[in-house]
């Protein structure tokens, strides 16, 4: 007779156990970066930086 | 790290092909447009709706190229990769949440069978994020039975987040965290996905045969459907879906897909590039990534991992949706995690395919948009549009009427539906030519099915149209639809459910109508193929709940189902039959 008909499946409550969690062996896994940082400066600045007088010599 | 990839050749030729063939098609059909609506001159709507039916055309076009793209099958490996002994140290990840756990962990130890009959030694991690505490007992519960009963104590795991952070992802990276060092291979699955030993040892062995391979993704074939509606997309996964795989695959070559579960990674490439951040500002365009598997390919072919898709690798399958509601509830998480990819169209690094991909994903729930937004432009065109002037000319003496549109219109209609159609006859013709169609009961029944499932999706588009504009809508302005459990095997609905949940789409038909034939009754007649269905959505929404009989869309693990279906079948009549059944199943083995 296997064990879940000695313990009565239908009242008896399973405690989750040591063995049930798989093996610890940690792996890094670092942040990816997705967005590009944002930038201060602002569409105002860079109209500015276009329309700054060239220098030349 | 491996150096980045660019596309070879072939690939190279394939998508330049494709994307002229899409260009072209939405060219004619835009000159058509053009033609018949600036008869009477040119007008602002006109402008409109020509670009819109560029657009919608584009994206139909493209669709038909891959399939037109996967019609030629593959050529034949003379021989499949071998194992090479022992095998490396490999994992099958299970992540659950709220889910039926007698049929998850039935499913667990039916393929634990098969993972051992393959002469493999695996290991099964059931990883889960179920809050409620009830539910997170059952699991418990039926964890301790699945453990008695197959001894699989130190092969299968079990462990439960408290905080589930990242959800399906978050899920994913917690476990390479605290134990992704343990192994070098990890098959991604979900709750209610199968896969044989087999396919799991022959996908270790092409992990192995080819280090640059950081993923490959099997075709999952959809089974367990019962109702009209899931058994219509049960036929068309097994008969059209190959097709349109094997042309995706190979238009996007070593930049493949990941679709979230029923694939293999390679633990260290995965780790290294798939950290998922969280996006700044709040959802549904910020927050943790959706869709992201999507993403979690586009990292790894920017960290110079191959992802490969490979349709030819049986023994694959998932469950799917059995009626339209939970199709649109999972629709609406697909649409939301589709949108939030217009925040990394500009992620660093990214492969210019990987970033096309995040916009056909934005783009394929975008259309249902465009098409109503083509619709509208169309009856504001007709009713804006001048009254015909007949004597144009001063003094003259017979009237000039205005040449007639319908023939351009026709034309227009037929190469629309022609672009939806072609595709699938196509795959169709090939089936029979090649012999596929036996599995699905023979030619004549197969192609039975084909134009059922050809009527049944025409009957349904307004619906999935409305149901995906109104899920594009609610992304856009702001709200966030979470990430709601999985509801499987709801099934049948019953017709006050299928009222509550179809009635706008009604109103909105009868609204549409009404509005129409008001303003531009010439346009009636044009409009009730979109507003009939609409006027029937609840009682469709209700029908194709329910079974089909006569024997149409056969499929070929229905008939003939693999091993480890018929273990899961076995394992869950098992687990849900009378104790003193059980007891009798013990003492006759």
């Amino acid at each position: 007779m296997s064990a879940e008909r000695i313990i009565d499946p239908e009242t008896a409550l399973a405690i989750e156990a040591t063995h049930w969690a798989p093996p610890a062996a940690p792996l890094d896994m670092p942040r990816q970066v997705l967005e590009q940082a944002p930038r201060h400066e602002g569409v105002l600045a860079w109209l500015m930086r276009l329309l700054r007088p060239v220098q030349h010599g | 790290m491996p150096g980045p990839l660019s596309p070879d050749m072939p690939t190279r030729a394939l998508r330049a092909a494709a994307l002229a063939f899409a260009a072209l098609a939405a060219g004619a059909a835009a000159a058509l447009l053009a033609e018949a609506a600036t008869q009477d001159g040119l007008h602002g709507w006109d402008v409109v709706r020509t670009v819109l039916i560029f657009a919608t055309t584009a994206w139909l076009a493209w669709g038909a190229a891959g399939a037109f793209a996967g019609l030629a099958p593959r050529r034949r490996r003379a021989a499949p990769v071998p194992l090479v002994m022992p095998h490396p140290p490999t994992v099958v990840l299970v992540p659950v949440c709220n889910e039926d756990p007698v049929a998850t962990f039935a499913r667990i130890a039916a393929m634990d069978g098969s993972i051992r009959a393959a002469g493999l030694t695996v290991d099964i991690a059931v990883l889960s994020d179920t809050q409620d505490p009830a539910a997170a007992q059952r699991e418990r519960d039926a964890f301790a039975r699945l453990l008695a009963e197959t001894g699989g104590a130190g092969r299968l795991f079990y462990r439960r987040r408290t905080d589930n952070r990242g959800r399906k992802a978050g899920n994913i990276e917690e476990f390479i965290r605290t134990s992704g060092g343990a192994y070098r291979f990890a098959v991604i699955l979900d709750a209610d996905s199968l896969m044989e030993g087999e396919t799991i040892r022959q996908m270790i062995a092409r992990m192995q045969a080819d280090p640059r391979l950081g993923l490959l993704q099997t075709l999952p074939k959809v089974i367990a459907a019962r109702s009209l509606f899931g058994r219509a997309m049960q036929f068309s996964a097994a008969f059209h879906a190959p097709v349109f795989a094997r042309g995706l695959a190979r238009m996007q070559g070593a930049t493949g897909p990941f679709w979230g579960h029923n694939a293999i990674v390679r633990v260290r490439a995965f780790a290294e590039s798939c950290g998922l951040p969280a996006l700044s500002g709040p959802p549904p365009f910020g927050g943790h990534i959706l869709s992201h598997d999507y993403v979690e390919a586009a990292l790894l072919a920017r960290a110079g991992w191959k992802v490969e898709l490979d349709e030819t690798i049986e023994g694959s399958y998932e469950e799917g949706p059995d009626n339209i509601l939970a199709h649109a509830r999972r629709d609406r998480r697909w649409c939301q995690g589709n949108l939030q990819h217009a925040r990394l169209l500009t992620a660093p690094g990214l492969a210019p395919w990987s970033r096309f991909v995040f916009f056909q994903g934005i783009f394929a729930y975008l259309a249902s948009l465009l098409w109503a937004g083509f619709l509208v432009a169309s009856i504001a065109a007709t009713v804006t549009a001048p009254p015909p002037d007949y004597f144009p000319e001063p003094y003259q003496l017979f009237p000039v009427f205005p040449s007639d549109r319908t023939k351009e219109i026709i034309t227009l209609a037929i190469g629309i539906v022609g672009l939806l159609v072609l595709p699938k006859f196509s795959i169709l013709g090939s089936a029979a030519l090649s012999g596929r169609a036996r599995g699905f009961g023979g030619r004549a029944r197969a192609a039975g099915s084909v134009m059922v499932e050809i009527l049944l999706s025409s009957v349904l588009a307004p619906l999935m149209l409305a149901y995906q504009s109104r899920a594009v809508l609610q992304v856009l302005s702001g709200r966030d639809g979470g990430w709601p459990a999985n509801q499987r095997g709801e099934g049948r609905l019953s017709l006050r459910a299928s009222l509550g949940a179809g009635f706008w789409i009604l109103a909105l038909g009868a609204l549409s109508l009404a509005a129409v034939k008001a303003v531009a009754p010439a346009l009636t007649v044009w409009l009730l193929p979109v507003c009939l269905p609409m006027l029937a959505a609840p009682l469709l929404i209700w029908a194709t709940s329910h079974p089909l009989g006569g024997g149409l869309f056969t499929t070929p693990d229905e008939t003939d189902p693999a091993p480890v279906i018929r273990a899961f079948h076995a394992w869950h009549a098992r687990w849900t039959a009378p104790a003193q059944e059980t007891v009798a199943f013990d003492a006759a083995a």
